[in-house]
């Protein structure tokens, strides 16, 4: 498998080349073209259960497998927001990820839903979490810019800005500042971490973004 | 304080490294992430602060501005990251005293405790505009950090110039301004250009390449209804 990655930092694209016999996974609806030879499967990820799990999460319940026949093929992935797609090479190791941060991955990669933390139930923002972990390479991306930050220490981050961040990190879903400061701030919850290790955080929010165009919505006409 | 942008001109994003017990103060919702040192107050104050504080905040609420601004402050020297809503670029302006800004809300993003800040209204013609109706002059020494939809763009006027209103982020106030219809009639209705400001004299004009009513007037009616 070999990848590059155009059209950085704001309108990212993932193009990857398959040898015969490599299969990449992808999010539905992340395939923006293909050559020919490329073989779709839609599979509900680790069975019915999975699936039902995945769809929790805010995920779609099937992910689709792509592989070329015959010759090597070539893939090119988008995420569903404009944003910038970067790489996680896992040799082991463990990330945790917000569900709608997941591209595509290749290899010995075991995605499974975690729960983000009972605070999130109350937040509406969709916290929710995914593990991936194994030997190979994931893909993710980020709506607006990716910004990465070494934690050593502890360090706070808006729970909407979150993308990936390594597993080894704890981390504690909080409303900011005082009483006061919850209700009139503006500010929704945010997850303080504390350890070592990588984060990496958008410079967009999805849920702001939709909290912007509602007003702009039209509105129900009522029967009454 | 030093202020960074990153992600420019698209995602921009700007982070404001504060010395030990320095604040910064922000538009509700605008914080991405912080270093764990800075604590967070909320109040109806106006930067300036002071005894007419909760006054100057009230009229906030009034011209439709949130009536709260948040305070971060760094108790060892730490770092505050703040993004806009919207798709767009961040901008660093520094003022010294010699020249006020006035500044179209939706563009306000953050500033240095000492800036002072005041609402003003638009004017009774920006009523009929559907745009944002009210701007906030800033003055003294300080920074301002502003954030464009779309791309942001400076002109230095020196006589006359027209903008559509929703096209304004920022002007000094050493410019005159009238909201004024663009031609005729037939324009008015016709041309799709709505409200247009009129600047008149000497003094420096930022602006933004988008419109962010227009896009939310574009986008919402695709979208499903609410229910009130």
């Amino acid at each position: 498998m070999k990848y590059e990655l155009t059209g950085k930092p704001d309108y990212a694209l993932a193009e990857i080349t398959l040898e015969a016999g490599e299969t990449i996974t992808a999010e539905t609806g992340a395939m923006v073209a293909m050559s020919a030879n490329m073989q779709i499967e839609t599979k509900a990820k680790g069975g019915l259960l999975g699936g039902l799990k995945r769809m929790v999460t805010g995920e779609s319940f099937f992910t689709n497998n792509f592989h070329p026949d015959g010759d090597a093929g070539t893939i090119k992935l988008a995420p569903q927001a404009p944003g910038d797609i970067d790489v996680l090479k896992l040799n082991g190791e463990s990330y945790l990820m917000q569900a709608g941060a997941y591209l595509a991955h290749v290899g010995d990669v075991e995605i499974d839903s975690k729960f983000g933390g009972f605070k999130s139930f109350f937040s509406g923002e969709g916290f929710f979490l995914i593990k991936v972990s194994g030997n190979g390479t994931v893909f993710f991306n980020s709506y607006g810019g990716l910004k990465k930050v070494s934690i050593n220490g502890s360090y706070i981050v808006d729970t909407t800005h979150i993308v990936a961040f390594n597993e080894g990190i704890s981390y504690n879903v909080e409303a900011v500042g005082g009483l006061k400061a919850t209700f009139l701030s503006g500010e929704g919850l945010v997850c303080r971490y504390t350890g070592e290790g990588d984060l990496w955080i958008q410079t967009r929010s999805g849920p702001q973004f939709a909290g912007w165009i509602n007003p702009f919505r039209p509105v129900k006409k009522s029967n009454n | 304080m030093k202020i960074e942008i990153q992600n420019r001109p698209a995602y921009a994003i700007a982070d404001v490294h504060l010395e030990m017990n320095e604040s910064v103060i922000s538009e509700g919702g605008a914080m991405v992430s912080m270093t764990s040192d800075v604590t967070v107050s909320t109040s109806a104050m106006s930067p300036g602060g002071g005894a007419g504080g909760l006054l100057k905040g009230l009229k906030r609420m009034l011209t439709g501005e949130s009536f709260f601004l948040n305070k971060f402050t760094s108790s060892t020297g730490g770092h505050v990251s703040f993004a806009p809503t919207l798709i767009g670029d961040v901008e660093h302006i520094a003022l010294d005293g010699t020249k006020n800004l006035i500044v179209q809300s939706s563009s306000y993003m953050a500033c240095s405790e000492g800036l002072e800040m005041d609402t003003q209204f638009g004017g009774m013609k920006s009523l009929f505009s559907g745009e944002s109706l009210f701007w906030i002059k800033f003055s003294g020494s300080g920074d301002l950090i502003l954030n464009s939809f779309g791309g942001i763009f400076y002109k230095d006027v020196d006589g006359s110039f027209i903008v559509d209103t929703g096209h304004i982020v920022a002007f000094e106030d050493t410019l005159e301004y009238k909201v004024k219809k663009v031609g005729g009639l037939k324009a008015t209705l016709l041309s799709g250009e709505g409200l247009v400001t009129e600047f008149s004299g000497k003094g420096r004009l930022y602006m933004q390449t988008h419109n962010a009513s227009a896009f939310g007037r574009l986008l919402g009616p695709k979208l499903p209804p609410r229910e009130h």
